[in-house]
C-alpha cells in the first residue's frame, strides 16, 4: 500500500492531534522493529512531502492510533534532508504525543533527543535493549527512570513482544518533560551543552554505569573488523549477496516464468474463439506485463531478506566501516557498496537495497549510479556482440565491459557529487555500531513482505501500462504499412517506425540501423531479450548466432562505412549505459519520484551516446574496420 | 594525546574535540564530548578506531580519531563533567 506525497507542510503526514503519534528515537534503537511490531501488515509507504525521504504509517488498532515511524535521528538540529523531516513533521503538530524509543545501552544519547522531542510535546518512553545493556553491566532502572523523567516509561521488547501490552496506556498518558533547559534563541553547540547537563543529571541520578566491560560484540569485531581478516569476510559476504541474485535467484524466477508461459498458453486456449487483438491485448500485453512483475517478486524477496538479516545481526553497520574507504572517493557512506555489488547481479533489487543507506540525498545518488553497474541480463548483448566482431578476444572485450562499468560508477560519482549534489557532504565516519543479535524472522517476513507487496503495487503498475503499450505499438502497422490480417511484421509495425525514426541519431556511433535501434528500444523493456529482438528482426533463431553474428557483421559494415567492430564496441558501450531496464526504472520511479526517475534516464541515455560515439570515433581512427 | 593514538582497552577522558570539525556537534551528540570517559576496543583498517562509550560503541575514521583530544583516566566509562 502506498500513498503520493500530501501537503506541503511535514504535518499532513501526522493526522489529528488525538488520533496519531510520531515514533521517534535514535538510528538502530529497534523502532522499527517496534513500529512493525504495533502495525503488523496495516502500514504504508509515503514520500514526506517535498522530498524522496521514506516514512512509513500505520494503524496501531490496540491504541486505535495512527503511527508514523519518523527516520532515525540522533538530535532535531538536522545535518540531513531525513533529520529535516524529522524536525519538519514533529514541528508542523506541537501536540501530537510522540513515543520516544530509548536504547537502554546509549541512554545518554537517547535522552539528548527525548529532551529535545519532550521539552514542548507530551512523550512517552518505550525503553529497548535492556537484554543488552544488561549483558553489558548497565542494567537499567525503570521504575527510577519514570520517576525521574516523570513520563511514561515502559520496556520493551518489540522483536518477542514482550512489553507492548502497555504501550497504549503509555501513549495515553503522555506529557510533556518537565526540568529540561529552555535553549531557545542559543547556538547549537550551546543549546547542547545545555541539555547535555540535564541528561548528566538523569544519568547520574540513575547511578552512572560502570566501566563497560569487554563484550561478546567486541569479541567478534576483533575477528570481523580486524584489518587483516575483516576485509577478506567482507568480501565474502559481498560475494554471497552477488550469488543470491544470480545463482540461487536464477532457478527461482526460471520456475516462476515456465508458470507464466503455461497460464499464458491455457488463457490463449482459452480465448481461441476471440478476435486476435483480444487475445493479444489480454496475453502479449496484459498477461506478459503481470508476469514479469512476478518474475522479479522473489528475486526481490531474496535480497530483503539477505539484506534485512544483514542489518538485524548488525553486521551492515561494519560494512559500512569496512567499505567506508573505498566509498569515500565518489563521496559515498560505506554502506553504498551492497546496492553497488547487487546491481552487477540485478539493478532492480541494488535499488531497492539503497534503503540501506542513512539518508535521502545518498539514497538518490546511490540509486543513480546503480543502473551503471553492468548487470547479467547485459550479458547475452556482451557475449553476442564480442563473439561475432572479437572471436579471439571475446573474453577481454566482455572483461572490458565490466572495467567500463566501475569507471562509469565511479566517475559518474565524482561528476554528480560536483554538481547535481553538490550538497552531499564529505562527512566523516561516525557510526554507532548496535551490538550483534540474532536476526528476528517474524519481523523480517513482515517487513520482507510490506517491501515486496510495495513494488507489486507502485512498480508493477507501472511495468504492466508500459508494457502493453509496447505490445500495442507492435500490434498496430505503420501509416503506408500493408494492411495484412493479423499482427504487422516488427519492421511494418509503429514500433518499427519509432526504431526507424530514432536510428539516425546512432549514425555518429556507427550503428543507425532499425535492427539495432529496435534492439535497443527492446533493451528499455528488459536487456535479455535484446538479443532476441535482433534475431527476430532478421527473422532468424536467437539460439544460432553464427548466422545471427553474419547479418550483424554485414548491417554494421554498412552503417559504419566498413567499421563494423567499432560499431559493435560502441553498441555494447551504450547497451552497458543506458537505462537497464522498465522494471529498474519503475522501481526508481516508486522510491525517488517520476522527476527524478526522467532525470536519470536523461542522463543515462546522454552518456550512452556520449560514450558510444567516443568509443566509435576513437576506435573506427584506430583502424577497427572489421 | 589523541584518540587516535590510544592504546586499545584503555579508559581515558576527552578533553577537547576540534571545534573547527563538522561533525563537532554529531559527536556530542552521541556521546563524544568533553568530560566523557571512553575506551578504544577496536582498530580497523585505515586507521579506523571503535570507542566504546557507555555501552555503546562508535566506530571513527582516523581523521576524526585524532581531532578527539584525550587524558588517562581511570574514571568510570559514561561519568561526564
Amino acid at each position: 500500500m502506498t500513498s503520493p506525497c500530501h501537503d506541503a507542510g511535514g504535518g499532513g503526514i501526522l493526522t489529528a492531534d488525538a488520533t496519531s503519534v510520531a515514533l521517534v528515537g535514535n538510528p538502530n534503537v529497534g523502532k522499527s522493529t517496534l513500529f512493525n511490531a504495533l502495525t503488523g501488515a496495516r502500514q504504508s509507504v509515503m514520500n514526506a512531502p517535498g522530498t524522496t525521504v521514506e516514512l512509513h504509517v500505520g494503524t496501531w488498532r490496540d491504541a486505535g492510533l495512527q503511527v508514523v515511524d519518523l527516520p532515525g535521528t540522533y538530535s532535531l538540529v538536522p545535518r540531513t534532508p531525513d533529520e529535516e523531516v524529522v524536525r519538519d513533521t514533529l514541528d508542523a503538530r506541537p501536540g501530537t504525543p510522540a513515543l520516544v524509543v530509548v536504547d537502554a545501552t546509549a541512554l545518554s544519547r537517547s535522552l539528548y533527543l527525548l529532551a529535545q522531542t519532550g521539552a514542548a510535546r507530551p512523550v512517552a518512553v518505550a525503553v529497548t535493549m535492556l537484554d543488552v545493556a544488561r549483558s553489558r553491566g548497565h542494567a537499567v532502572d525503570l521504575d527510577r527512570l519514570r520517576a525521574i523523567l516523570g513520563v511514561p516509561v515502559v520496556g520493551v521488547d518489540p522483536r518477542a513482544g514482550a512489553g507492548l501490552a502497555d504501550l497504549p496506556d503509555a501513549v495515553r498518558g503522555a506529557r510533556p518533560l518537565t526540568g529540561v533547559p529552555d535553549t531557545r534563541g542559543l547556538e547549537p553547540l550551546e543549546a547542547a551543552d545545555r541539555v547535555f547537563s540535564w541528561v548528566d543529571d538523569v544519568v547520574t541520578r540513575l547511578d552512572p554505569p560502570a566501566p563497560a566491560p569487554v563484550s561478546r560484540s567486541d569479541r567478534v569485531d576483533r575477528a570481523l573488523l580486524n584489518p587483516w581478516l575483516g576485509g577478506p569476510v567482507f568480501l565474502a559476504a559481498m560475494w554471497a549477496l552477488f550469488e543470491l541474485t544470480t545463482t540461487v535467484a536464477a532457478p527461482v524466477m526460471g520456475l516462476v516464468d515456465g508458470l507464466v508461459v503455461a497460464v499464458a498458453d491455457a488463457a490463449r486456449a482459452g480465448l481461441a474463439g476471440a478476435p486476435s487483438w483480444v487475445t493479444g491485448l489480454l496475453v502479449d500485453g496484459v498477461l506478459v506485463g503481470v508476469g514479469t512483475v512476478l518474475t522479479f517478486l522473489p528475486l526481490l524477496a531474496i535480497i530483503y531478506v539477505a539484506l534485512a538479516l544483514l542489518e538485524d545481526s548488525g553486521y551492515l553497520a561494519r560494512a559500512a566501516v569496512l567499505a567506508d574507504r573505498l566509498m569515500r572517493v565518489v563521496g559515498l557512506d560505506g554502506r553504498a557498496m551492497l546496492p553497488i555489488v547487487i546491481g552487477f547481479g540485478c539493478n532492480v533489487p541494488a535499488v531497492a537495497a539503497t534503503q540501506t543507506l542513512p539518508t535521502a540525498r545518498q539514497r538518490l545518488l546511490t540509486g543513480m549510479l546503480v543502473p551503471w553497474t553492468s548487470c547479467a541480463a547485459r550479458l547475452p548483448v556482451y557475449v553476442l556482440l564480442a563473439g561475432a566482431f572479437f572471436p579471439e578476444h571475446a573474453g577481454t572485450a566482455i572483461f572490458g565491459m565490466y572495467v567500463l562499468s566501475l569507471v562509469l560508477v565511479v566517475g559518474g560519482g565524482l561528476v554528480l557529487r560536483r554538481t547535481l549534489f553538490r550538497d552531499v557532504r564529505r562527512e566523516p565516519l561516525l557510526i554507532v555500531l548496535p551490538a550483534y543479535q540474532r536476526p528476528h524472522l517474524r519481523g523480517i517476513a513482515r517487513s520482507v513482505w510490506a517491501r515486496v507487496h510495495s513494488f507489486a503495487t507502485r512498480a508493477g503498475s507501472i511495468i504492466v501500462v508500459t508494457l502493453t503499450l509496447v505490445w500495442v505499438l507492435m500490434a498496430v502497422p505503420a501509416p503506408g504499412a500493408g494492411a495484412d490480417a493479423g499482427a504487422p511484421a516488427v519492421e511494418d509495425s509503429l514500433y518499427g517506425a519509432v526504431a526507424h525514426g530514432v536510428a539516425p541519431a546512432f549514425a555518429p556511433a556507427g550503428f543507425d540501423d532499425w535492427h539495432f535501434s529496435a534492439a535497443l528500444l527492446t533493451g528499455f523493456v528488459a536487456k535479455e531479450v535484446a538479443v532476441g529482438a535482433l534475431a527476430q528482426s532478421y527473422a532468424v533463431a536467437d539460439d544460432s548466432p553464427a548466422g545471427l553474428g553474419e547479418h550483424l557483421r554485414a548491417t554494421l559494415d554498412a552503417s559504419s562505412g566498413g567499421h563494423a567492430a567499432a560499431a559493435a564496441l560502441a553498441f555494447m558501450v551504450f547497451v552497458l549505459a543506458y537505462t537497464p531496464c522498465l522494471a529498474t526504472a519503475a522501481e526508481e520511479w516508486r522510491r525517488f519520484g517520476a522527476r527524478w526517475t526522467l532525470r536519470m534516464v536523461a542522463i543515462q541515455l546522454s552518456v550512452a551516446w556520449l560514450v558510444a560515439v567516443a568509443v566509435f570515433q576513437v576506435g573506427s581512427r584506430l583502424g577497427g574496420a572489421a | 594525546m589523541h584518540l587516535a593514538d590510544c592504546p586499545l582497552d584503555t579508559d581515558v577522558t576527552v578533553l577537547a574535540v576540534d571545534p573547527d570539525c563538522s561533525a563537532c556537534l554529531r559527536m556530542c551528540e552521541i556521546g563524544l564530548r568533553v568530560g566523557s570517559c571512553v575506551r578504544v576496543t577496536q582498530r580497523g583498517p585505515a586507521g579506523t578506531r571503535v570507542v566504546a562509550v557507555g555501552a555503546s560503541r562508535v566506530a571513527l575514521d582516523a581523521q576524526t580519531a585524532a581531532r578527539i583530544r584525550v587524558a588517562w583516566d581511570p574514571a568510570p566509562v559514561g561519568a561526564a563533567t
